[in-house]
This record gives structure tokens, sequence and C-alpha cells, in this order.
């Protein structure tokens, strides 16, 4: 188990992004991140994957930069570089003895193989960075919306992907806006809102809490009461 | 570790070497305003002569490939937030870094070795000329690293890509002015080479030109290198993989 405990952070402009945060990560779950734009979702996965200084005495239980696969919420990755020779890159990376072929690459990228980075749909880019993430062999897996700018098909490919992981034995944290393919309690929701964990648990008991079948109304009404 | 960097050297090469405006600043500029200076004012086939012009060009084309295509080229990928992104693939921001020097070290000197065949024809060079010019491409191998650990040191300031063309240029411009600078006394002479690797690089060229290799001067250069060498090692180790001017 990952858990963060009173953590405090201001922003270089003063205004205060956690205070006194405590969270939970739930090892055999994907930990799915929720709550308004700006309100520090992405910081805190900086913080968990050490790209922000991450304090021993509130971070207890997470693995060390080495053991982290962070996909950024952009879609950095080189224009001119194509998709095949990316994939190449990364597993010869991970393990010299990986014999790369197009035909190794997921449903959707075969056709794509031979297309330069820079020539791809936002989505098709999203994808590919996911499908690459996870290629890697870590212990800890940060997804930061993944969902974002796919089209129904691609984001459930992309959160079959993400669940695949946590199946096979991986830590994931994710933050997402979108709840279509959260629709079971192999999740673990943490609602942050005004600098604090408001919700932590299964969608069952968020939905329950709210009195409510519909996660997008349960998120609504968390969201209200703070507003 | 090495696995890794010659994983990750293997894809920047294909990657430079898929873009031939590299090769416009560090290659062509340099040999046609040589060819250019050379046809119009005629040339003084002698050794000297060709010790007191080409290190100069050598210096422009190392600095400026150094400069152009390593120190700005990781400033950019942090910006673009590639450099975050790639280190969490590789694990270690050195490695990028790294990745980055190789391939071009070496574009750095295929480029020179072009440029040195057209001098070579131009001067007529003789055979201790052609030694020198040996000699020189040799020391490359060393010098062009050392150089980008010098102008590695950019890397800690959170300078944007906006701002980077404009300081890249004053730089270069500031760093070849300084180089030609000579002075008897030690003390200036190892000042400047500390601060200016346009001074770096003319002094290690003029130490090979025959009968000019000097001990104290030698000494200097080790240690500048040595100094900068380890500090740099702190700097690409602790820069920031944040973009200064935009979330990821």
């Amino acid at each position: 188990m990952m858990e963060i405990t009173n953590f405090n952070y201001a922003l270089p402009d003063g205004r205060q992004l956690y205070d006194n945060l405590s969270a939970t990560f739930v090892d055999d779950k994907v930990n799915v991140l929720l709550g308004p734009n700006g309100v520090g979702k992405t910081t805190l996965l900086d913080f968990i994957s050490t790209v922000n200084l991450r304090p021993d005495e509130n971070f207890l239980g997470f693995p060390a930069f080495k053991q982290i696969a962070y996909q950024l919420q952009g879609v950095p990755f080189i224009p001119e570089a194509t998709v095949a020779d990316t994939f190449k890159m990364v597993m010869a990376i991970e393990n010299p003895k990986n014999q790369f072929a197009i035909d190794n690459l997921p449903d959707g990228l075969v056709k794509v193989a031979n297309t330069k980075f820079g020539q791809l749909s936002g989505g098709q880019k999203r994808l590919v960075i996911i499908d690459i993430i996870s290629q890697l062999n870590r212990e800890l897996y940060l997804f930061d919306e993944p969902e974002s700018g796919l089209d129904p098909q691609m984001a459930s490919q992309a959160i079959a992907r993400i669940h695949d992981l946590n199946q096979k034995g991986k830590k994931v944290i994710m933050t997402s806006h979108q709840f279509q393919n959260i629709n079971n309690d192999d999740y673990n929701l943490l609602f942050m809102a005004e600098g604090k964990i408001r919700f932590n648990g299964t969608p069952t008991d968020f939905l329950h809490a709210k009195g409510t079948d519909n996660l997008v109304d349960a998120y609504i009404k968390q969201a209200g009461m703070m507003g | 570790m090495i696995r890794k960097l010659y994983a990750l050297s293997k894809f920047e090469t294909r990657i430079v070497l898929s873009d031939k405006a590299i090769f416009l600043f560090t290659l062509i500029f340099p040999t046609v305003y040589f060819l250019f200076i050379a046809l119009t004012r005629g040339v003084n086939a002698s050794g000297q002569a060709f010790y007191s012009v080409i290190p100069g060009f050598w210096t422009y084309m190392v600095l400026v490939g150094v400069v152009n295509q390593i120190t700005s080229a990781i400033v950019t990928m942090r910006e673009n937030n590639f450099l975050k992104m790639f280190t969490f693939i590789a694990g270690d921001k050195r490695l990028i870094y790294y990745a980055n020097l190789i391939p071009q070290v070496v574009i750095i000197q295929a480029e020179i070795l072009i440029f040195d065949v057209v001098a070579a024809v131009i001067y007529h060079a003789n055979p201790a000329v052609l030694k020198f010019m040996a000699a020189a491409w040799l020391a490359n191998f060393i010098i062009i690293p050392v150089v980008s650990f010098f102008t590695s040191l950019i890397l800690i300031i959170p300078v944007k890509v906006q701002t980077m063309g404009a300081l890249m240029t004053g730089y270069i411009f500031l760093g070849l002015a300084l180089a030609y600078v000579q002075t008897s006394s030690m003390t200036i002479k190892t000042l400047l080479t500390a601060i200016n690797p346009g001074n770096f690089i003319i002094n290690m060229y003029l130490l090979l030109i025959p009968g000019n290799g000097r001990l104290d001067n030698l000494v200097m250069l080790v240690v500048v290198a040595i100094v900068y060498l380890a500090v740099s090692n702190i700097v690409i180790s602790r820069m920031s993989l944040n973009s200064a001017t935009t979330r990821a």
C-alpha cells in the first residue's frame, strides 16, 4: 500500500494547493484521482514520480524513480520518429533480447507503424504513448488523463491496457475526468478538492455515499458540495 | 547502462540525420565563407598561415555544433517535455544527455573532416600541416565533449525556448570574439579558458602546432577539462525535468 500523510504544499504564487492532504493508494486496484481542473492532480503525480522533490516523511511506500513509469498529460514525443522506431528503441532499452517486429504492435497501431509521430492524430499519439509506457517493466505506473482526446473506442482500449497492467500485479495511479470505463470495483477512487482527498473508496461506495447509481451524478454532487 | 545508451544513441542518430538543415550552420556556412575568402583574397600557402587561420574555423564549427545541436536541443527537449518523457523511459536523465552527445560528436567530426579536405586542397597542405590536422581532428574527440560539458551549465538556468536563440547567438559571438585573445599572463589565460569554451578550444589546437607544445598550458587545459567534467556531471544529474514555461 502507498500512502500520503499530512502533506502540505503551496504554489510559487502562494496558493495553498495541498492542506494536510492524506491519501491511501491500493496496490491491487487501479487508483483514480478525480477532481475539478486545477485542483492539483498532475502536481501530485509530479511529487509521486519524484519530478518534484518527494518528502519521505509524507510519502510512504512509493517506489524509487527508476521503478516508476509516467505518462504525461501532453503527448510529448519526437515528431520525426516513426511509431515503429520509437517502439523498437523502447523495447531495446528494456531488454536487448527483445526482437521487435511490426506485428508486435498493439491492434490499431500496425497500420501507422511507419508513420512519423508528428503525423499522427492527437488520439493516436496518446494511444502510442500509453502503449509505450505499458511496455516498460516498472513497479508503479502513473497515467495523467490517459483518455483525454480519445474517442470512446480508443478510450476503452487505453483503460483496458491500464487495467491489464494492474491485473498483472503492477501498481497504477491515474487521473481522469471520464467515467464510462470505470464500471466495477477494480478501481479505487480518490476525489480531490480544496487541498484534501474528500472521498477515498470504490465506485460502489462512492455511488452509495452520494445516493445515486450514476458516477457522473455522484461526481457532480461531490463537486457541488465543495463549490 | 551501456545497452540503454546504445539504444538511445541509435534512435537519436536516426532522428538527427533526418534533418539535413543541421549541416547548414556547421558545415556549409564556414566552408563557403572559407572558400569565398580564399578565392577573393588569395591564400598564403604556408604552414604558419594555415595555423593562424584554420583553428578559428574549427573553433566555430565545434562551438556552434555543440551549442545548437546539444545544449539548445536539451533545453528544447525540456521545454517540450520530451526530456521528462524520455527520462522516465530511460531511467536516468544523464543517459538522454549522452545519447544526444554521442551522435553529435560523430556528426561534427564528419563535418570537420569534409572541411579539412577542402582546406588541405586550398592550402596545398604539406605533411607537417596534414599531421597537425590529423592531431587536431583526433583531439576533437576530447574537445567536443568537454565543450559540451562547458555549455551544460546553461541547463541550470530556466531559459525559455523563445529567448534561447538570442541567448545562444550572444554566447557564440562572445565565445568566438574572446577565443583569440592571447596573453602572456597564465592567470588571465586560465581565467579566460575557464569561462570561455572558445578559448579552451583554440588553446587546445594551438598546443598541437609543431613547436608550440608547453607543459604548463597542457596542465591548465587538463585541469579545466576535469573541473568541467565533474561540475557538468552534477549539473546534468540535477537539471530540472520540468519546463520553465509550461506544465506537463
